[in-house]
């Protein structure tokens, strides 16, 4: 598994900088976008509940997100029909 | 730009309806916030706020930035969904779009320039809220000026007034 942090794309999104990470994973030749929140940005993280709700993967492409705090995301876009809410879990709300 | 845009239209489409439009937050934001004499802007809000301009709204998000896509094996995707909502209009976010590309690279723009790329990307484009859209990005490099390159704020400064002037003359 390759996880690259894509710094630059980081720097340039000033108003995020404080809020996550992102990464590029990738395995078998599989690339996924890996977001990494680092601190307690419920809004946000309602917001991609959300869009990972009403929005087919095909536009938002494959994404992985978690927290290693107080929120935890376990969603995983695998090209496959919109996950439900349930695929979320542990989720603090 | 335009691969991004139609990842954004997709995205839109998906469940748009017809309601009032709703200013960019970051308009209103910029108008609470700076220093500067907004006179055309703080007008254009008032406006907006007392002669709501019906449209047809939908998913989007509120800073559709180039840098917020990436593009792999050729298909371009939306990655950063943090200020993901329901309620977008599709022009105005064709306007923020276009205007990033331009700050971004602190090229020369102008309301007919933007105006031009926006319509080759979209033809059907509205062009006063496409303008909106644009205001609201050189709206937020005045709100992040603490972190922002002084020499992109100095641009967006010069620039806000201008289009919120032609904005305001194009919508009334």
């Amino acid at each position: 598994m390759t996880l690259t942090r894509l710094d630059d794309r980081e720097q340039r999104s000033g108003r995020s900088f404080f809020r996550k990470k992102v990464f590029l994973k990738e395995i078998d030749n599989v690339k996924s976008i890996v977001i990494e929140f680092h601190s307690n940005y419920e809004t946000i993280y309602k917001n991609y509940l959300r869009a990972f709700e009403l929005i087919p993967p095909t536009y938002i492409g494959k994404m992985y997100t978690h927290d290693n705090t107080a929120l935890t995301i376990e969603a995983e876009y695998l090209g496959q029909p919109l996950p439900p809410r349930s695929r979320c879990n542990g989720a603090v709300v | 730009m335009a691969q991004s845009f139609e990842v954004l239209r997709k995205i839109n489409v998906l469940n748009s309806y017809n309601r009032t439009y709703p200013i960019p937050r970051y308009i209103t934001e910029v108008l609470r916030t700076s220093n500067a004499n907004l006179i055309w802007l703080s007008k254009l809000n008032k406006k907006l706020l007392s002669n709501p301009i019906q449209t047809i709204i939908g998913f989007g998000i509120e800073d559709p930035a180039l840098s917020n896509f990436v593009e792999n094996n050729g298909e371009t995707h939306l990655i950063d969904l943090d200020n993901f909502n329901i309620n977008y209009n599709l022009d105005s976010m064709l306007g923020f779009l276009i205007a990033d590309s331009h700050i971004e690279n602190i090229s020369s723009i102008t309301t007919e320039n933007l105006v031009a790329n926006a319509l080759s990307i979209y033809s059907h484009a509205n062009v006063g809220l496409m303008l909106c859209g644009a205001i609201g990005r050189l709206a937020v490099v005045i709100i992040d000026k603490e972190i922002e390159d002084p020499a992109k704020v100095v641009y967006a400064e010069k620039l806000l007034e201008e289009f919120s002037q032609q904005t305001y003359e194009i919508l009334y």
